[in-house]
């Protein structure tokens, strides 16, 4: 599973993404693991991360099963960090959402000196990666790349569209989902927060990063894009 | 391949970096074959076993 590797979009879009991961890998450093997962997600909320999150409970927004129609107007869309360090109950996948470049250095550099000895990756544009290594003084030791997409590209929806909902790697955060909140959104009818924190509870381990959905739907609105046609994919 | 494709792929290919953290060999046969390598994701290596790993048990062929 790759649940970030495919974000739609090129180098210079990301520059207000970085997910950092922390994962610890069966039969080879689980035991014990899970205060180090923990510490993980303690250490990145000093950071100011723009979501947080476990592959088991989700990120900093989650979903409620006691809802009414009236949530719309008056819920919550503030994160929730410290739930979900306090929730973190069996190890799993940890990831951290940045929203700057010196803040995911800063954090890459304290997790060296931390020395958790969990395995860490950074899903950015390759530069930024390197950037974070160089900053920490720590040189890559693999690389997965996205090539993007290729095939029936015509049948994707809009780049807008593609930006916001790539950012659940699960495909939690549906295209029509996306594109209901770009056209509310550019229609006045929610905020650009509203409907950012809409589809941050949709994404089920915590790497939506509603910083970047925030700037897209920003750009949808001040470009008065239409939410319809293909993107150029590759 | 992927033109006569009716449906959509994403593709990725990894790599290990030499002991320097630079790829050398995947990255320019990629960018010889057209692709723009715009994201990744990266392993910083600081994955480390805390148990001894464990050696296979050998086994005798056609014993």
């Amino acid at each position: 599973m790759t649940n970030t590797l495919h974000r739609f979009g090129d180098a210079e879009s990301f520059r207000d993404d970085f997910v950092i991961f922390a994962i610890a890998s069966k039969g080879t450093n689980d035991k014990d693991s899970l205060p180090k997962l923990r510490r993980f997600l303690e250490i990145a909320a000093e950071y100011k991360p723009v979501n947080l999150g476990d592959a088991r409970h989700g990120g900093a927004l989650r979903p409620s099963k006691s809802m009414n129609p009236m949530a719309h107007w008056n819920r919550d869309i503030q994160p929730d960090f410290a739930a979900v360090i306090a929730g973190l109950d069996h190890p799993t996948t940890c990831a951290a959402v940045f929203d700057n470049k010196v803040a995911a250095e800063d954090f890459v550099s304290r997790i060296r000196k931390e020395d958790l000895g969990l395995s860490i990756n950074i899903s950015t544009s390759i530069d930024g990666a390197e950037q974070c290594c160089h900053h920490a003084c720590i040189p890559r030791h693999s690389v997965g790349y996205s090539l993007g997409f290729e095939g029936s590209v015509e049948k994707l929806p809009s780049s807008q569209v593609m930006t916001l909902s790539t950012m659940c790697g699960h495909g939690m955060v549906s295209h029509s989902l996306a594109k209901k909140m770009v056209d509310w959104v550019k229609e006045g009818r929610r905020t650009p927060e509203q409907a950012v924190s809409y589809m941050a509870r949709f994404c089920s381990c915590g790497v939506f990063n509603p910083a970047r959905a925030k700037r897209v739907l920003a750009e949808a609105v001040s470009q008065g894009a239409i939410s319809q046609g293909a993107p150029n994919a590759k | 391949m992927e033109k006569k494709l009716k449906t959509v792929i994403a593709l990725g290919v990894g790599t290990r970096c030499d002991e320097k953290g630079e790829d050398t060999v995947v990255a320019p046969i990629l960018e010889r074959l057209g692709y723009k390598l715009e994201r990744a994701k990266t392993n910083i290596g600081l994955g480390r076993a805390s148990r001894p790993l464990e050696t296979p048990a050998r086994e005798t062929v056609n014993a």
